[in-house]
């Protein structure tokens, strides 16, 4: 703003900046109705450029409240409490990274373990429990290293064993 | 917010002046329950402010839908985050700061799917079809009061409008023409001075005027006929 001179007004003399046109459309653009803003008001009515860009920002304003925004729905609040609900008490305990490979590596490999373990386990007993002829013996040994003991080798190996065994019980 | 200086409040509407210093801290109070598991304190907080959030989050996102999806995940994110809530900063700008950041990031998430969307390559008429083409083009098999048709096109006039100013001019347009906030308010929303949400407003009108030069000629017309004839009729009296 640019001092320029001095302005009688009533009894008082008072000390006016004369606005440029830039200052007063920069008020305009912030608050188009220049309230409290005398000096600006005072240069539109005598400047034929600031009220064109008055009446463009007027023109803007009522355009841009054509932009209506639908009501927020009642239920949202209601909606959102239920969900915060369900978060803290429903909520499913999250599983870190570490957990999955817990889930999906470890789990399936001490079951397994577990049962071999078990099963030989079980054969062993088997044959304390049952000291019967060699012919059982044999068969039993036999069946129980084709189910269960993986280091006893193939399907057809045991079978063999079965057919030796139950063979030399005949003999 | 607090209260606004005249040359503060947005331009043709008066502002309800609900955010006191004393509101300000019963939020603070309640968010500081809510930190520590008060819900009801939080339901309190949701209901004063859900209008607010899905307001915020229609302008920016262009649909009640997106908005009612973007209120939900905003308050759950705030109750989520209570623990982190400064207490020397309003609640109000808080919640603000994680709208916006909400809002922005589905923003980008959208661009960056539509940019990858094979069928926006192959097919970009059709890709174009969920914004004002297709909409259009079903209005217009559907018969409308004129006054209505006009008024939805000038709204999605201005709506386009306002899309395709640079974010920050259209953040600060949306919180201060719409939401009513003060040039101080914005500043801390958007983290900024309160000089460049000036210049940012600035900036954004004269865009806007540009943009939307067709529409606002025509008003313009209208209201210099309207006030010639109100001339002529005084001069005839
Ligand atoms: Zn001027």
């Amino acid at each position: 703003m640019k001092r320029l001179g001095v302005f009688r007004s009533g009894r008082t003399t008072e000390v006016i900046d004369e606005m440029t046109c830039s200052d007063v459309q920069r008020l305009l653009a912030r608050d188009v109705t220049l309230e409290g803003a005398k000096e600006a008001q005072a240069h539109v009515q005598s400047c034929t450029q600031c009220q064109a860009f008055r009446d463009r920002m007027l023109a803007l304003d009522a355009l841009l409240a054509q932009w209506q925004c639908p009501e927020a729905p009642d239920w949202l609040p209601a909606k959102i409490s239920a969900r915060l609900a369900a978060l803290e008490t429903g909520r499913p305990t999250q599983v870190p990274r570490w957990g999955l490979v817990l889930e999906r590596v470890l789990v399936p490999l001490v079951v397994a373990s577990g049962l071999i373990l078990g099963a030989l386990l079980g054969s062993h007993l088997n044959r304390l429990l049952q000291p019967a002829s060699v012919e059982t013996a044999g068969i039993a040994e036999s069946e129980s290293s084709l189910v269960v003991d993986p280091l006893t080798g193939s399907f057809t190996e045991a079978v063999e064993n079965v057919a030796f065994a139950t063979a030399g019980g005949n003999r | 917010m607090q209260e606004k200086t005249p040359q503060d409040q947005p331009q043709g509407r008066l502002l309800e002046q609900v955010d006191t210093a004393a509101q300000s801290e019963e939020d603070s109070e309640l968010m500081a329950r809510a930190a520590s598991g008060d819900r009801l304190a939080y339901d309190r907080l949701i209901r004063r402010y859900y209008r607010k959030v899905y307001a915020t989050s229609y302008r920016l996102l262009g649909s009640a839908e997106d908005a009612e999806d973007a209120t939900q995940e905003i308050f759950l994110k705030v109750y989520k985050a209570a623990r982190s809530f400064d207490p020397n900063l309003r609640f109000s700008t808080w919640l603000y700061r994680i709208s916006l950041n909400h809002c922005l990031n589905v923003l980008r998430w959208r661009r960056r799917r539509r940019w990858l969307s094979l069928n926006a390559l192959l097919r970009p008429q059709e890709s174009e079809a969920d914004g004002d083409e297709y909409a259009s083009l079903f209005r217009a098999q559907v018969p409308q009061p004129d006054d209505l048709l006009e008024r939805e096109e000038r709204a999605g006039a201005v709506r386009k409008a306002i899309e395709s100013l640079p974010e920050k001019q259209r953040i600060a347009i949306i919180l201060h023409r719409y939401e009513g906030m003060s040039y101080k308010e914005i500043a801390e929303v958007m983290g900024t001075s309160v000089a460049s949400v000036e210049s940012r407003l600035h900036r954004a009108k004269e865009a806007l005027a540009e943009k939307l030069a067709d529409l606002l000629e025509i008003d313009l017309q209208v209201d210099r006929e309207t006030s010639g004839r109100n001339r002529e009729n005084r001069r005839k009296d």
